[in-house]
């Protein structure tokens, strides 16, 4: 009777109390899930190389007695050009009657004259300069 | 490699009677059982025999947690719900409120080896290796465990019926 008493017993079902698999499921898949520490170590590695690029990109202490002037063109170069003188009048005549002629057929356009007052081309512009010129030895 | 499914299957099947046996010793089994089961799924490999070890983890973390509950249990006593031990009020004629009165009043060690064996359905000598004593011992704990579980339920003695 011992036995059946034992086996009565056991068919009494134990309460589970708040015991809730899901969320057991859920706490243990986030406790098996292993720190992932590669952002961290590619973050590191992506701030390291901004400091070594502004490292290099900050001026660095003049040294006495040098100007640090980039290379420049000549100031004549630069010089403002001569005002072109306005034509005489009488001559600004000639050319209108030259203009009307060739326009109406009866004459052909003299070559131009050779131009002697006008500014030598100056060296083209460079939107970045190589490091040599901003920094010089 | 314990999966998910396994998991789940493993704490529908045991967590119960978990519960029940952490309830010997504690006033919050459910906790005791839910870190049993996480250590069971962070266990490297995992152990052997997982329901035995599951029973001496869910007993170790009970005590651990029954020392705890001493220093609370003076203060929250008189405001402390009455925990429930099972799901049916009545089985075969066996009234659950009674039952549970009978199993607390047996002596620990033949309580935790009636939990064990009747709910968990462990043998004698996977309760011997948790209980911490022979395979012996543990069945003469079961045996008189379940006569003093017969005479506070006003069960017939088998040897008085069976002579009747």
């Amino acid at each position: 009777m011992s036995e059946d008493l034992g086996e009565r017993l056991s068919r009494f079902t134990p309460d589970r109390g708040g015991l809730d698999r899901d969320s057991l499921l859920f706490a243990a898949g986030r406790a098996s899930a292993r720190p992932n520490r590669r952002w961290v170590a590619l973050a590191g590695l992506l701030a390291a190389s901004q400091v070594l690029t502004l490292a290099l990109l900050l001026p660095r202490p003049v040294p006495p007695g040098v100007v640090p002037v980039a290379n420049a063109p000549a100031p004549a170069a630069l010089a403002a050009p001569p005002e072109n003188p306005a034509p005489p009048p009488d001559e600004a005549l000639a050319a209108w009657a030259l203009w009307q002629r060739h326009a109406a057929g009866q004459t052909e356009l003299p070559p131009p004259r050779p131009v002697a007052s006008l500014r030598p081309d100056a060296p083209p512009l460079h939107a970045c300069l190589a490091l040599s010129e901003v920094f010089p030895q | 490699m314990m999966t998910p499914q396994d998991f789940g299957r493993l704490v529908e099947r045991h967590g119960p009677p978990l519960v029940l046996y952490a309830r010997q010793w504690c006033r919050a089994p459910e906790d005791v059982v839910q870190d049993a089961f996480l250590k069971l799924f962070a266990q490297r490999p995992p152990p052997q025999e997982v329901v035995p070890w599951l029973y001496r983890v869910v007993r170790n973390g009970a005590l651990d947690a029954a020392k705890l509950d001493r220093r609370r249990q003076r203060r929250e006593s008189a405001v402390a719900r009455p925990a429930r031990w099972f799901v049916e009020p009545e089985v075969d004629g066996l009234d659950a409120d009674a039952a549970v009165a009978a199993l607390q009043r047996l002596p620990p060690e033949q309580r935790e080896v009636i939990v064990a064996r009747l709910w968990g359905g462990l043998s004698f000598e996977q309760i011997a290796g948790v209980a911490g004593c022979s395979a012996s011992t543990a069945f003469r704990r079961f045996s008189a465990g379940l006569d003093a579980l017969r005479r506070a339920l006003g069960e017939p003695c088998p040897k008085t019926s069976a002579n009747d």
